[in-house]
C-alpha cells in the first residue's frame, strides 16, 4: 500500500494515544475476572465478552497506526520488531478470546476453557512486554531504569556517560567531559550498538578512532585524513555529510572543539587545560560548558587585603566588587582633569583587579610603568590621558588584556604593532588619538581585533 | 516635637519584635529558613562589609554596568519600521477579515489592508531591513539585535505601559530601574541611580511607571526635565553660603533621633537619603547638564543644531544620558518628545504616515548618535541601549490612515554590552500580525535586560505581602541567541 509519507506519519502518531485504549480494557478485564473466579455472574461474562471484542479491535487499530509510525525511521529496529510482534499477538489472542466467549454464548459451561485461559493469561503478559517494548521506543531503553537505586552506575563507562557539570574549566576533560556529549547529542542516535549505520560505532574513544565501513574515523593529530572530520566538515546539503538526514548539525563551537581534539592529539584521558588552549579557544570552552556567567574566563581570585581596598577608597579611588563569589574587583578614578591617583596603591590587590579606569587623570608615560604588575587586568580605560605609546611598553604583561581605551591620548600608529600583538586583546579604542588612519596596515590586524578609530570606521 | 513621642503602633512593635525571644527559638528550628531574621547579616561577606554599604555585587560578572531604555511611547508599528511586510502592498486595500482570523480590535473601527507608506532599506554588513523612518539607526544595524517577535498581554496603553516597565499589568508593582538600583546600587553616591529623562511626555499610567513600588523608596525614579532647570529647586535657594548647610545638620540630627527611637524605619530612613542625595545634587546637576565640555562635533553628532526642535530636545536628552552613563547612573530612561500637531506620542490611529514621521525625524538621529558616541568612547561595551514600544500596531488600517493596538507582534532591539550585533531573532507572520516563530515575552526581555547586568532575574527577589517578589514573577527565559 502506498500511502502520502506525511499522512500516514499524521495517522501515525495518534498510535500513542491509541494504545493505551487496549492496555485499558485488558487491565479491566483482568478485574472482571479475577472478580469471577470466585463467583460465576452471567452479567460479568456479557461484559467481559464485550471488553474483549473492544480490546481486539482497538489491538487492530493500535497495530495499523503503529505501523504507520514506523514507517518514520528513527526507530531502533529489533525493539520495534519485538514491540510489533507483541502487539500483533496482544490483538490476536484478544481475539482467539472473544471467540471462546461467542462460541459459549448463553451457555453456562465455558467453551475451551484451557485455551481461554491461556489465551487470557498470555494476551496479558504480551501487553505487559510490548507496552515496555514501546516505552523503550519512544523514551529509550535505559529510561525506566535511570534513576533506580538499583540501577548499577556506569558514570565511568564512556558509553553510558551523559555530559557531567563542569564547574571550573581546569577541572574538564577533552574527551570525556566534550567531545563525547557532542557525539552523544548529534550522532549517535545512528551510530549505536543497537543501529550502527555504516559500521561506525561513535560510543567509546576505540571505536571512534576505529571508524567504520570505510577504515580509520578518526587518525589522531591528522584531520585531513580523518573521516568524522571529513564528513561533518562537508557542505551541509552534500550527500555524506554527518549527521544526515537533516538533523541539527553541529553548531560552530562543537565543530572547533572535535577539531582541536582531533588536532591535538584525540587523547583519551587529558584535561582541557593540558593542551594550553588559546584565547579564541578557551572563549568556545567556556561557552560550551556554559562558564561565561561564573567569572572572568572562570577566573577566581583569593579575598583582597581590606586595608589595601581602605587605603583605595581614602585615596579617592571607587571600589567595586564585580562578582560575589569570585572576589573580583573594579577599581575607578576619575580625576576631572585635575587631581592624580597614587598607582602604588593598586599592587596590593593586582589579584582582583579586573577592571581598571583612570581616565582623564593628567597620567604621562612615565607613570605607567606602575601598572605592569597588574596582569590580572581584562579591562583598561587610560583614556583622555596625556600619554603616548613610549609609555605602553609595559602592556605586554597584561597576559589577559581584552579591552583596551586609549581614546583621547596622545598614541600615534607607532604605537600599533605592539598593540596589535596583545595576545587576548579584542577590543581597542583609539578616536581621537594621534593614529592616522591612512597610515594603517589593515592586513596586520587579525579578525579578533575590533578597533575603534572613527566614525567611519567602527567595524574593521 | 511632641508628636513624635508617640506610642509605638503595632506595626511596628511586631517589626521591632520579630526577631525577638519567640524567633529564636523559631531559630534554632528552622534555622536560615526564616530570611527576616538571619538574612543580610549572617550572609554578607567580609568585603562587602569593607566596601561599607556600597551596592550589592552581581551574581556573577556583568556585561552591562548601566542600562538606557529608550521608551517609545504609544505603540511604534512594526511593519512600517523594522519588520518590513511586501504582502501588506501587494494586498493593499483588501478587507483583512478574508485573510485572517482577526482580534477585536482598541476602538473597533477595522479598515482595510494597509500597505506601509515607507521603502525598507538594507544596511550594514548584517543586510538588516529597516524602513526610511530610521536612516540614521540604519547606520548602527550592525550594533543592533532586533526581536520581532516581542509580545505584550495587554493591547491597552496604561496596563501595558505598567506590564513595560514593571513586569505586571497592574499598577503599584516596582519599576524595572527600581529592581536594577534594588540589585545593584547606584555607582555614583552624588546622582540617583535611577534617572528619568523627561522629554515632554509622561506615558500613560502616570509616574507609577518609574516607582519603587514595595521597593524601599529611596529606589524610585528621578525625573530629569529638558530645559535650563531640569530639576525643581536644583539651585540652592539661600543666599548666603553656609545657612543651607546648617539648617540640613539640624535637620539631620532631629531626624536620627527619631530614627533612632524608633529603632529603624524605612520611611524615614528614605526621607533623610533624600535630603542628602538633593544637596548633592545641587552641585552635581547643574555640572550634569551644561554642555560646555561637549565639542561641536560631538553635538553635531546628536543633531543638537537640528532645525526641528523635537530633534534638537531628544537630542538633549540622549547626550545627557551619555553622561550620566559616564557618571555611573545605573537605569536611564528616556520618554518621548511631545512633538505636538494632532499626533499623540506614536499612537497613531489616524494620520499614520505625518505622525510616525515627526516622531521619527525627533529621535532617530539622536538615538544614532548616542549609539556611535557611546561606541567611540568605548562606553557602548558596558552600557546596554534598549529601543522599545509597549506594543505593536495592526497591519490593517483603523479607519483609512491609522493603524491600532496589537500586542500580538511588535518590534524592539537591544544594542550594546554583551549584544551580539546584527542579529535577527523571530519572525512574525507575512501581515506582521501575530508571531510565528520564537516569541519574547515583556518578562524574556527583564530576564534578558537583568542578565546583562550580571543579575539572576531568579535571585533577586524582594520579601513583600508574605512571598518573595521578582520583576519577572514566575516567567522569563533569558534569549541567548542576541547574546554575544
Ligand atoms: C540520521 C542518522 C545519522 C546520524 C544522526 C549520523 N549519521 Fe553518520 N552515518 C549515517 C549513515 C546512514 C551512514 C552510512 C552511509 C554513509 O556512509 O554516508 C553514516 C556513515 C558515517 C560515517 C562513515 C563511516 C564509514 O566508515 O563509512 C561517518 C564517519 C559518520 N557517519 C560520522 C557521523 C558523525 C560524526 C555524526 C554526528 C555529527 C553522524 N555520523 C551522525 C547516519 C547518521
Amino acid at each position: 500500500m502506498q500511502l502520502n509519507p506525511e499522512f500516514s506519519l499524521f495517522v501515525g502518531r495518534f498510535h500513542p494515544l491509541l494504545v493505551h485504549l487496549p492496555i485499558g480494557l485488558l487491565s479491566f478485564a483482568l478485574v472482571l475476572h479475577l472478580i469471577q473466579w470466585k463467583k460465576k455472574s452471567a452479567r460479568l461474562t456479557e461484559a467481559l465478552t464485550i471488553l474483549w471484542l473492544l480490546a481486539a479491535v482497538s489491538g487492530g487499530l493500535s497495530i495499523l497506526t503503529g505501523w504507520l509510525l514506523s514507517s518514520g525511521d528513527g526507530y531502533e529496529t529489533e525493539t520495534l520488531e519485538r514491540h510489533k510482534i507483541g502487539g500483533i499477538l496482544v490483538a490476536v489472542l484478544s481475539l482467539v478470546v472473544f471467540i471462546t466467549y461467542l462460541i459459549q454464548g448463553k451457555s453456562q459451561r465455558a467453551a475451551f476453557p484451557i485455551l481461554r485461559l491461556t489465551g487470557i493469561v498470555s494476551a496479558i503478559g504480551a501487553m505487559i512486554l510490548t507496552g515496555h517494548w514501546g516505552g523503550a521506543l519512544t523514551h529509550g531503553g535505559s529510561y525506566l531504569t535511570e534513576y533506580s537505586p538499583f540501577a548499577a552506575s556506569d558514570s565511568t563507562g564512556p558509553a553510558g556517560s551523559t555530559a557531567r557539570q563542569i564547574r571550573e574549566l581546569d577541572s574538564a576533560y577533552l574527551f570525556e567531559d566534550a567531545v563525547l556529549p557532542i557525539l552523544q547529542a548529534k550522532c549517535v542516535s545512528c551510530h549505536n550498538e543497537e543501529k550502527t549505520k555504516g559500521e561506525y560505532l561513535l560510543t567509546s574513544h576505540t571505536a571512534i578512532l576505529k571508524g567504520g565501513k570505510s577504515g580509520a574515523g578518526v587518525v589522531p593529530g591528522n584531520l585531513a585524513t580523518s573521516e568524522l572530520y571529513r564528513r561533518i566538515s562537508l557542505p551541509e546539503d552534500h550527500k555524506e555529510f554527518m549527521p544526515t538526514d537533516g538533523k541539527t548539525p553541529l553548531t560552530e563551537e562543537q565543530k572547533a572543539i572535535l577539531e582541536w581534539w582531533i588536532e591535538t592529539g584525540a587523547h583519551q584521558q587529558q584535561r582541557v587545560t593540558a593542551f594550553t588552549p588559546n584565547a579564541k579557544q578557551r572563549d568556545e570552552l567556556v561557552r560550551f560548558f556554559g562558564l561565561d556567567q561564573q567569572a572572568v574566563a572562570g577566573y577566581v581570585a583569593p579575598a583582597p587585603d581590606p586595608s589595601a581596598i581602605n587605603a583605595l577608597l581614602n585615596n579617592g579611588y571607587q571600589v567595586n566588587l564585580l562578582t560575589r563569589t569570585g572576589n573580583l574587583l573594579e577599581v575607578k578614578f576619575n580625576g576631572k582633569g585635575s587631581s592624580r591617583p597614587d598607582l602604588s596603591l593598586l599592587v596590593a590587590v593586582k589579584q582582583q583587579l579586573v577592571w581598571l579606569q583612570l581616565e582623564n587623570c593628567q597620567l604621562e608615560d612615565a607613570d605607567l610603568t606602575a601598572l605592569a604588575p597588574l596582569t590580572s587586568l581584562f579591562k583598561l580605560n587610560l583614556n583622555r590621558n596625556p600619554i603616548s605609546e613610549k609609555g605602553l611598553t609595559f602592556l605586554p604583561a597584561l597576559t589577559k588584556l581584552e579591552y583596551l581605551n586609549l581614546y583621547g591620548t596622545q598614541v600615534s600608529e607607532a604605537g600599533l604593532p605592539l598593540l596589535t600583538s596583545l595576545p587576548a586583546l579584542k577590543k581597542l579604542y583609539l578616536w581621537e588619538s594621534k593614529v592616522d588612519q591612512t597610515k594603517i596596515d589593515s592586513s596586520k590586524l587579525t579578525g579578533k581585533l575590533e578597533l575603534v578609530l572613527a566614525l567611519d570606521t567602527l567595524v574593521p | 516635637m511632641n508628636q513624635f513621642q508617640r506610642p509605638l503602633s503595632r506595626r511596628e512593635m511586631l517589626g521591632i519584635c520579630k526577631c525577638g525571644f519567640g524567633s529564636l527559638a523559631m531559630l534554632g528550628m528552622f534555622g536560615s529558613l526564616l530570611p527576616s531574621c538571619s538574612g543580610v547579616e549572617a550572609g554578607k561577606n567580609q568585603l562587602l562589609d569593607h566596601l561599607g554599604a556600597g551596592p550589592i555585587p552581581p551574581g556573577f560578572v556583568p556585561r552591562a554596568k548601566n542600562i538606557i531604555f529608550l521608551y517609545m511611547d504609544g505603540g511604534i508599528s512594526q511593519v512600517d519600521s523594522f519588520d518590513p511586510k511586501p504582502r501588506l502592498a501587494k494586498e493593499n486595500g483588501e478587507d483583512p477579515a478574508k485573510k485572517f482570523k482577526m482580534d477585536a480590535t482598541q476602538f473597533g473601527d477595522v479598515g482595510k489592508i494597509l500597505k506601509s507608506p515607507w521603502q525598507f532599506n538594507r544596511y550594514g554588513e548584517s543586510g538588516m531591513e529597516i524602513s526610511e523612518l530610521f536612516p540614521h539607526i540604519g547606520t548602527c544595524a550592525d550594533e543592533l539585535a532586533l526581536i520581532r517577535s516581542m509580545v505584550s498581554n495587554f493591547p491597552e496603553h496604561t496596563n501595558a505601559n505598567y506590564f513595560l516597565h514593571t513586569g505586571s499589568g497592574l499598577q503599584g508593582r516596582p519599576s524595572m530601574g527600581a529592581w536594577v538600583n534594588y540589585g545593584l546600587g547606584s555607582e555614583n553616591s552624588n546622582l540617583p541611580g535611577y534617572v528619568v529623562l523627561d522629554g515632554g511626555l509622561i506615558p500613560p499610567g502616570g509616574l507609577d511607571n518609574f516607582k519603587n513600588g514595595f521597593l524601599p523608596a529611596a529606589y524610585q525614579a528621578s525625573l530629569l526635565r529638558a530645559g535650563a532647570e531640569p530639576l525643581a529647586n536644583i539651585k540652592p535657594l539661600d543666599s548666603i553660603a553656609g545657612i543651607q548647610e546648617e539648617k540640613l545638620a539640624f535637620l539631620k540630627k532631629r531626624d536620627q533621633h527619631l530614627l533612632q527611637s524608633l529603632d529603624g524605619n524605612d520611611a524615614i530612613e528614605a526621607a533623610i537619603s533624600n535630603y542628602e542625595l538633593a544637596y548633592k545634587m545641587q552641585s552635581s546637576i547643574p555640572e550634569l547638564t551644561e554642555f560646555k565640555e561637549e565639542s561641536e562635533a560631538t553635538k553635531k553628532l546628536y543633531g543638537l543644531d537640528s532645525p526641528d526642535p523635537n530633534t534638537r530636545n531628544y537630542a538633549a536628552q540622549c547626550l545627557l544620558a551619555r553622561r550620566l552613563v559616564e557618571r555611573g547612573v545605573r537605569f536611564i530612561e528616556l520618554t518621548c518628545p511631545d512633538i505636538g500637531g494632532n499626533a499623540d506620542r506614536w499612537d497613531q490611529h489616524s494620520n499614520l504616515k505625518d505622525g510616525h514621521e515627526r516622531n521619527a525625524h525627533a529621535v532617530d538621529q539622536p538615538i544614532a548618535g548616542l549609539l556611535k558616541d557611546l561606541k567611540l568612547r568605548g562606553l557602548l561595551d558596558e552600557t546596554l541601549v534598549v529601543f522599545s514600544g509597549e506594543f505593536g500596531r495592526t497591519p490593517f488600517a483603523q479607519g483609512t490612515d491609522g493603524r491600532d493596538h496589537n500586542p500580538s507582534a511588535f518590534s524592539m532591539w537591544m544594542a550594546g554590552a554583551g549584544i551580539k550585533g546584527g542579529t535577527i531573532y523571530g519572525t512574525t507572520d507575512e501581515y506582521g500580525y501575530r508571531v510565528v516563530d520564537k516569541p519574547v515575552t515583556i518578562h524574556d526581555l527583564h530576564a534578558t535586560m537583568l542578565h546583562l547586568m550580571g543579575v539572576d532575574h531568579k535571585q533577586l527577589t524582594f520579601r513583600f505581602g508574605g512571598r518573595d517578589f521578582r520583576l519577572t514573577d514566575v516567567h522569563g527565559n533569558i534569549v541567548k541567541d542576541i547574546l554575544a
